[in-house]
């Protein structure tokens, strides 16, 4: 019988859920074959060492943003290009398209991982400790985002002060005034109760977070090809189960946060547009940086295009 | 596997084979002979016990430490204290707890506060008749504060495994945190008029104005580090690199108690003490990992909820399963991987998840400081000398007067939860 | 602990002294960097972004180094209970049972750490802010554990021919340092 470990940072959320889900439809093909164990919430170390685990088959799957990734594989980047996913139906649509679906999964086996799992996870908003309605007032903000150009870039463009503080750091430093906010996954927000500390966010919507499962490669070869087989299906089958899971819970998270006394701002038409453009004209230059990632983008955005003109 | 990771490693370290060798070869045995995991798990375990930003403070508040004991910025501070309370008896004792609980305020590092303490406060305890092993026992156990009063990384991380309010939290642990230093000073004054130690005879006020004039460089230290981390110019890891600083250019310009090279010595015996404490973290982390993979904590948990209890005797029964594995591990891995286990059993028998974390947290604290296996105590043997065994009839007492903070904890949620109505 | 230094000649000791204030400058670089970094972040709003990256990497090093060194002059924290009231053979035989545990946990580390640092270079993963190479703070830990089995095979050496001789000048070195620690 060979063991599975499961891991991710969060819990409760739809990577957990989607966790939870293969697993119940992993047992469902191939009975006890497979014993699946979940590790949410960063028991097996913090993000940089299960994308490490991974690599090295210390963890059988991790499930995380495309943005942690990017270290490991820079073509993960062309999922977190701003303005390149305008809703959850075209990440639905792009990563169910069987054709890009075959191809996805095995573009990263080069680095020893295969993709087994890819869905919505939620759209990125900022939340600052003074509301922010207008694009002016994001300037010399210090916002905390990843370590990743596609977070770096779009907030030095709108004037603020990007710095990828450590997750330890945030709290205390939104409460003595060392940060005035964060760019963040809604859920994130509501299952840490952040609006203890602050009630506004903004809903800039210029990015929808997806989520991957890869696993170590190396170990789903050693699998007989019937498990192969069912570890494929049963992430596909997962896949479609937790998507409305996730609208439901993003959902779900807009309203917890106004029950408690939160805020959603919102910029003006006019400004969301030119902020829009002016992220598009970004990204262009971001993914021509690196050719590997526009190769990736490219195709992703024609997809993704194509389907959304349907 | 019991074998490997529980009856070697006790044999090993009644030896006195170094801790860090005891749990590394603990790790080896299990993975060569037992396991069925790939060995560059030891690896990448061990890397990312090390690659953590929080642990900077660690060398950081040594380094403070042991410049301003080297500086005579603690001395002055010590002579301060006393000046203005030596006629309260053990007035050292609670001097120690109160820098404990400052130190609690600007970081969370449990033992970087031991080791700051133990430099610079031992020797004055110990020539003030406290005696070396009740010194040496209040060093390690006051150090505990610090990981109760806010800010604390244990309760971030409990506050993101098991998602709760982090600011709650905080909140939460004042209270709690400055009644187990009031029993601890407490217990001290007890001490010292038991013991008869010596004090001042009545309150000098030219020595209070000397005392003070001499000590107000040393007096803006803490005023500077607290304002620098409250104002938010800097998060609470980085108020250590201020202390030092702050430290080196008082020690070099203004008081020039200390050359360059003098200070150079001083990184240079932080480093070494820091590299012995921080190996022992990651090689500690390692021996969790495998415990948690194994599905240890998680069969522990599940024996729990089978004994289907109510609220009184599920929080008993969770102080005493946490009391006897923060004898072995340490506090922040055990939070991560025992609160998303807990926490729902805890909401199920009408338990307040905030309540409980800071028992959770409260409990680690004490671990952190219970014989065999404490961080705290290995650091203070290291920084008095001191051989374990001494250590351990030191702290003994000190566990007794927190244990009683504990319960007081536990069976007085509001305590915890009073000032919540704040949000 | 005891402050145990071994009976080592005194050109052995300046090594080690120096390598200390090595490891001493390093720590002050790290403090230097924290400086710059906040204070550029909150009175220029500018953050040099991979501070943070670098402290801790470098921090690594210090670690390995600073344990390493330790190992050399036995100054690692242990349960010295039995160590302290062990005299002549009995102790010389405790010491050389360190080294052995130290020897073999240190190989199987090296080996681990050689599996691992041999595939994250070929993999070229990278840091993720400043995209430093990850292999540099990873081979920390493989050079580590590398100098800890050289060293603990020097010492299980000195500790066995001790034991053998039953050396007294070595037991009265020890004894004497643990006077003064
Ligand atoms: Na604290
Ligand atoms: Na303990």
């Amino acid at each position: 019988q060979a063991t599975m470990k499961l891991a991710s940072a969060t819990i409760n959320d739809v990577q957990h859920e989607w966790q939870k889900v293969f697993a119940a439809e992993l047992e469902k093909r191939i009975g006890d074959k497979v014993k699946t164990e979940i590790y949410p919430a960063s028991q097996l170390g913090p993000i940089p060492r299960m994308a490490e685990g991974v690599l090295l088959g210390t963890i059988e799957a991790f499930t995380t943003p495309t943005s942690f990734m990017t270290n490991v594989d820079p073509r993960f980047q062309a999922f977190d290009v701003p303005g390149l996913f305008k809703s959850p139906q075209d990440i639905h649509n792009a990563v169910h398209d069987p054709e890009y679906r075959a191809y996805m999964e095995t573009m990263f086996l080069d680095k020893g991982l295969r993709v087994i799992g890819a869905l919505y996870n939620s759209p990125t908003v900022v939340f600052t400790m003074k509301p922010v309605t207008k694009l002016e007032e994001m300037k010399g903000l210090k916002i905390r985002t990843f370590a990743s150009p596609m977070q770096v870039k779009p907030m030095e463009l709108l004037g603020a002060a990007p710095l990828p503080l450590a997750l330890t750091e945030v709290i205390p430093a939104l409460q003595n005034g060392g940060l005035d906010g964060l760019l963040v996954g809604m859920p994130i927000l509501t299952s840490f109760k952040y609006y203890d500390i602050g009630k506004n966010i903004t809903d800039l919507r210029f990015a929808e977070i997806v989520s991957v499962t890869v696993v170590n490669e190396d170990w789903y070869q050693s699998q007989p090809e019937d498990v192969q087989k069912a570890i494929s299906e049963a992430g596909r089958a997962a896949e479609e189960a937790v998507y409305p899971w996730g609208i439901a819970n993003v959902e779900k998270t807009y309203k917890v946060w106004t029950d408690n006394g939160g805020v959603v701002n919102q910029l003006s038409a006019e400004e969301q547009a030119k902020m829009e453009k002016d992220f598009a004209d970004l990204s262009a230059t971001l993914v021509a940086a690196d050719p590997s990632v526009k190769v990736e983008y490219d195709k992703l955005k024609a997809l993704v295009d194509a389907k959304a003109a349907k | 596997m019991i074998g490997t990771l529980a009856i070697l490693p006790i044999g090993l370290l009644f030896l006195g084979t170094p801790v860090f060798l005891v749990f590394l070869a603990a790790a080896a045995l299990t993975l060569f002979f037992v396991l069925p995991m790939p060995s560059v798990a030891m690896h990448q375990v061990l890397f990312g016990g090390l690659d953590n930003y929080a642990l900077l403070a660690v060398p950081f508040f040594i380094f403070a430490g042991e410049l301003m004991g080297t500086s005579g910025i603690a001395a002055r501070l010590i002579n301060w204290v006393l000046a203005l309370t030596g006629r309260i008896p053990g007035s050292l004792g609670v001097a120690t707890v109160g820098a404990s609980a400052v130190i609690g305020a600007i970081s969370g590092a449990s033992v970087a506060a031991v080791a700051a303490l133990g430099k610079t406060l031992y020797p004055k305890l110990e020539s003030s008749g406290y005696g070396k092993e009740r010194s040496a026992g209040l060093l390690a156990s006051a150090g505990a504060i610090d990981i109760v009063i806010p800010p604390s990384i244990a309760m971030i991380l409990y506050g993101l495994a098991a998602e709760q309010s982090i600011p709650r939290l905080f909140v939460a642990g004042v209270l709690p945190g400055l009644l187990m230093a009031l029993l601890m000073a407490l217990f001290i004054v007890g001490v010292a008029i038991w013991l008869k130690l010596p004090k001042a005879d009545r309150f000098d006020p030219a020595l209070a104005w000397t005392t003070t004039k001499d000590a107000v460089w040393a007096l803006l230290m803490p005023v500077m580090v607290l304002g620098g981390i409250y104002n938010g110019w800097f998060s609470p890891t980085e108020a250590g690199g201020f202390a030092c600083l702050y430290a080196m250019i008082v020690a070099r310009y203004v008081y020039h108690s200390m050359t360059w090279s003098q200070i150079v010595r001083a990184a240079a015996n932080s480093a070494m003490l820091s590299a012995q404490i921080l190996i022992i973290v990651a090689t500690a982390g390692l021996v969790t990992w495998l415990l948690t993979t194994q599905g240890v904590p998680q069969a522990i948990v599940g024996w729990m909820q089978s004994l289907d209890m109510n609220a009184f005797t599920f929080l008993l029964v969770v102080n005493i399963v946490l009391l006897v594995i923060g004898c072995f591990l340490d506090p922040t891995s055990a939070i991560l991987v025992l609160a998303p286990l807990l926490v729902p059993i805890a909401v199920a028998v009408g338990v307040d998840p905030i309540h409980f974390g800071i028992v959770m947290t409260v409990n680690l604290a004490i671990g952190m400081f219970t014989p065999p296996f404490g961080l705290n105590i290995f650091v203070a043997q290291s920084v008095t000398g001191l051989p374990a065994h001494a250590l351990y009839r030191g702290v003994l007492p000190f566990v007794v007067v927190q244990l009683i903070a504990l319960m007081i904890i536990t069976y007085v949620p509001a305590l915890s939860l009073m000032f919540g109505e704040t949000f | 602990m005891a402050k145990n230094v071994s009976a080592a000649p005194a050109p052995r000791a300046g090594v080690a002294t120096a390598l200390e204030r090595a490891l001493g400058l390093l720590l002050i670089a790290v403090v230097a960097i924290n400086i710059v970094n906040a204070t550029g972040r909150y009175l220029l709003s500018y953050a040099f972004t991979g501070a943070d990256e670098v402290m801790v990497f470098v921090m690594i090093y210090v670690v390995m180094g600073g344990a390493v060194l330790s190992l050399a002059q036995r100054k690692h924290i242990n349960i010295n209970l039995l160590p302290s009231y062990a005299r002549g053979r009995a102790r010389h035989a405790l010491y050389a049972i360190h080294d052995l545990v130290a020897l073999g946990a240190s190989l199987f580390a090296v080996y681990a750490s050689w599996l691992f640092v041999a595939r994250i270079a070929r993999l070229g993963t990278t840091s993720m802010t400043l995209g430093i190479p990850m292999i540099i703070p990873h081979a920390a830990i493989l050079l580590g554990f590398g100098a800890m089995a050289v060293v603990a095979l020097f010492v299980l050496v000195r500790d066995i021919r001790a034991l053998v001789a039953d050396d007294p000048t070595i037991e009265e070195a020890t004894a004497q340092a643990e006077m003064a620690g």
